[in-house]
């Protein structure tokens, strides 16, 4: 599958990064409230075992969080041909999936507040699928994200010159 | 203009029963806790009258407003007193219509209807209650409408596969001419209930309610529970505990052949009660479907809206030279209900009947005889590794509880290899120019059928384990709730097979239209 040609926006690893930032930082937060309590109510050796336990899973969901945007980055490719759209994702259980313009109902662009703000959009496609009734694309600029909608629903609407025939 | 037809006059009686039903079991409990104190009963009621009194406007006034026209292109219903709702529905949208009647509607000679549109999240039409009379006509009407305008053809269709234009010119001469496809005998319906297991639910109940209670308590008998009985026993019991441990053998075995008695009878049951009188006919482009003993249900499905249709075969299916054949379609839900969607086009048919039937509603699997694939060549290394790992494993787990005697299921090991091979040899793959289909199952056999204008959306799947063996799987999405039947997938395929499979397939999707 070599003609999954196009990449998400370099900014959606950015981006990742800043919600998986906010997220280590709240576990954060709640470490040093732990912290505090212990401090105020007298160290013992099982509450040093528990904070101790406590800032290993703090770090290790932090590094986690943290390395696997350019993971999951370097593993997400797409591209949109004549008939469809192929999305690829998933660096273990890797999925190809296809959606068929002739089978997209409609389109969706989202845009979330982080998303906003580094100018990146989720497509969302529907069809009338069951497992597949929607198939979210996250990461893309917005601009690219609009000519996408724009492709697809262009080919599925008026200008659809009905099917194509090779 | 057609005459304006209403609703039948106790409609408000079915009504009101489908706003209270929710409460009956709380107010009951509430009736009998309050029973004891004279006044409290007295208090119950009046407040459980109060409670129904808005209900009962309610079912009034749907009763006294609901109207329904059969107008020359659609049928129209109106309803509601101080905001009135009008909805049009042209007759070509309309999919299915489908009649529930229970004990009660049978009594007094109406039904449940619902009217589904296209669309499948699009609120159907529900009508609570009509004269069967009333609803027959209306059935009539709308059916023979349709067939005068034919379906909605969307743009592109025109052009879709020949093999579609070819099936509707064989319908078209046939004319509306209803055809019986399968019709069970209440032979047929007890052979369903003794093949299918739906008794163990009942039973899985019951043996809750009695282990509560207490009375699987062997105790009494053997001075010893069942459980701590068998632990013993399997520890290896002493000369003078023989004579209980027989005894406790004997009364297991009882109650496990007790058990499955019950489990029959409670199946056979469950079958009869909404099996009896089943009937599949073809009407056109239509099938309608009728089952039921006291709940009484009929469904008409268009045959383009049929998603996927399965066929299952069980040990037991083959014993009595039956099959069991499944239907995926696509039915109206609302936030409510749920529309009844057939599960079955024959819940069993005899194994030579199903070329006729699939010839009938599928007429695309003719061609599928020779069109079958093998899976991987891998298939039959992975299954026997994967039956040798389990087999260990269970051995290692029973020799450590059970001392050396557990290393008599080494017997397992060599099994592995005809099973696996047998398993892997079941396993096939089949790509028409209109169908997508695929086969599993040694002894539990399965096959599904998936016409390509259908499918919505496909995903290669390779999962870890895939990779290891240089295999993929592959899914194909269809419209419908798949609880019942699960999705088609494509397993154990060799990746390179897959990803051409994948491209083929999404070639011949984009070619065609997918019509509601």
């Amino acid at each position: 599958m070599d003609s999954f040609s196009e990449r998400l926006d370099p900014q959606y690893v950015a981006k990742e990064r800043v919600a998986a930032a906010l997220v280590t930082g709240v576990l954060v937060l709640v470490w040093l409230l732990g912290l505090t309590i212990a401090l105020v109510m007298g160290l013992s050796g099982a509450r040093v075992a528990q904070l101790v336990g406590g800032a290993l899973f703090v770090s290790t969901v932090g590094t986690a969080l943290w390395t696997w945007p350019p993971w999951q980055w370097r593993h997400t490719s797409f591209t949109i041909d004549h008939d469809a759209l192929w999305i690829r994702r998933g660096a273990i259980w890797k999925r190809a999936i296809v959606v068929p313009r002739s089978r997209i109902q409609h389109v969706d662009i989202s845009q979330g507040p982080l998303e906003r703000l580094y100018g990146l959009a989720t497509l969302v496609v529907y069809t009338a699928g069951h497992s597949h009734a929607r198939v979210p694309l996250p990461g893309l600029a917005l601009p690219r994200a609009r000519s996408i909608r724009d492709s697809l629903l262009g080919m599925a609407s008026d200008t659809y010159q009905g099917p194509h025939v090779t | 203009m057609p005459t304006a037809h209403h609703l039948h006059p106790l409609s408000f009686l079915f009504i009101l029963w489908s706003h209270a039903r929710p409460l009956v079991v709380p107010a009951l409990a509430l009736l009998i806790a309050s029973s004891s104190v004279e006044r409290w009963e007295r208090i119950g009621t009046i407040v459980g009258l109060i409670a129904l009194a808005p209900a009962l406007l309610h079912a009034l006034i749907v009763q006294i407003t609901t109207r329904y026209r059969l107008a020359d292109e659609e049928l129209v219903i109106e309803r509601g007193l101080i905001s009135r709702t009008r909805r049009h529905i042209p007759y070509t949208r309309i999919h299915n219509v489908s009649v529930r009647q229970t004990p009660l509607h049978r009594v007094l000679g109406v039904a449940d209807a619902h009217v589904e549109t296209a669309g499948g999240s699009e609120p159907e039409a529900h009508l609570q209650v009509l004269t069967l009379g009333a609803i027959d006509a209306m059935k009539a009407h709308v059916f023979a409408r349709r067939r005068e305008k034919g379906p909605i053809v969307s743009e592109g269709e025109a052009s879709a596969s020949a093999l579609s234009t070819a099936e509707s010119d064989a319908t078209r001469d046939e004319g509306p001419e209803p055809r019986r496809l399968v019709a069970l005998t209440l032979t047929d319906v007890l052979v369903y209930g003794l093949i299918q297991n739906r008794g163990w639910f009942v039973i899985a109940a019951l043996t809750g309610v009695l282990w509560e209670v207490g009375w699987l308590d062997t105790s009494s008998v053997s001075g010893d529970t069942l459980a701590q009985g068998i632990t013993r026993l399997l520890r290896g019991a002493s000369p003078t505990d023989l004579a209980s441990m027989v005894q406790l053998l004997l009364m297991t075995s009882g109650l496990v052949l007790m058990g499955l008695v019950i489990v029959r009878v409670f199946s056979l049951g469950w079958a009869v009660s909404a099996l009896y009188g089943f009937t599949l006919t073809r009407r056109g482009d239509d099938l309608v479907l009728e089952r039921g003993l006291f709940t009484r249900v009929s469904m008409v499905v268009p045959i383009h809206r049929l998603q996927m249709v399965s066929v299952h075969e069980t040990p037991l299916h083959r014993l009595f030279g039956q099959i069991e054949v499944g239907v995926l379609t696509v039915t109206a839900v609302t936030e409510q209900q749920r529309a009844p969607a057939p599960r079955w086009l024959a819940p069993v048919l005899p194994v030579g009947a199903l070329p006729t039937l699939l010839a009938e509603v599928l007429p695309e699997t003719a061609a599928i005889a020779g069109a079958w694939q093998p899976a991987s060549p891998q298939t039959r290394v992975r299954f026997v590794r994967r039956r040798l790992r389990w087999s260990l494993a269970l051995t290692v787990i029973v020799t450590a509880a059970l001392g050396f005697a557990g290393l008599a299921l080494m017997v397992l090991v060599p099994l592995a290899w005809p099973i696996a091979r047998a398993q892997a040899r079941a396993l096939g793959v089949a790509c028409t120019p209109a169908l997508v289909a695929g086969r599993r199952g040694w002894l539990w056999r399965s096959e599904k059928y998936v016409p390509i204008d259908r499918v919505q959306a496909l995903t290669l799947i390779e999962s870890p384990f895939d990779r290891r063996y240089g295999m993929a799987s592959l899914l194909v999405d269809t419209a419908g709730r798949g609880e019942e039947l699960g999705a088609l997938v494509l397993q154990y395929l060799e990746a390179s097979d897959a990803s051409q499979l994948l491209r083929a397939l999404e070639a011949r999707i984009a070619q065609t239209a997918f019509r509601w």
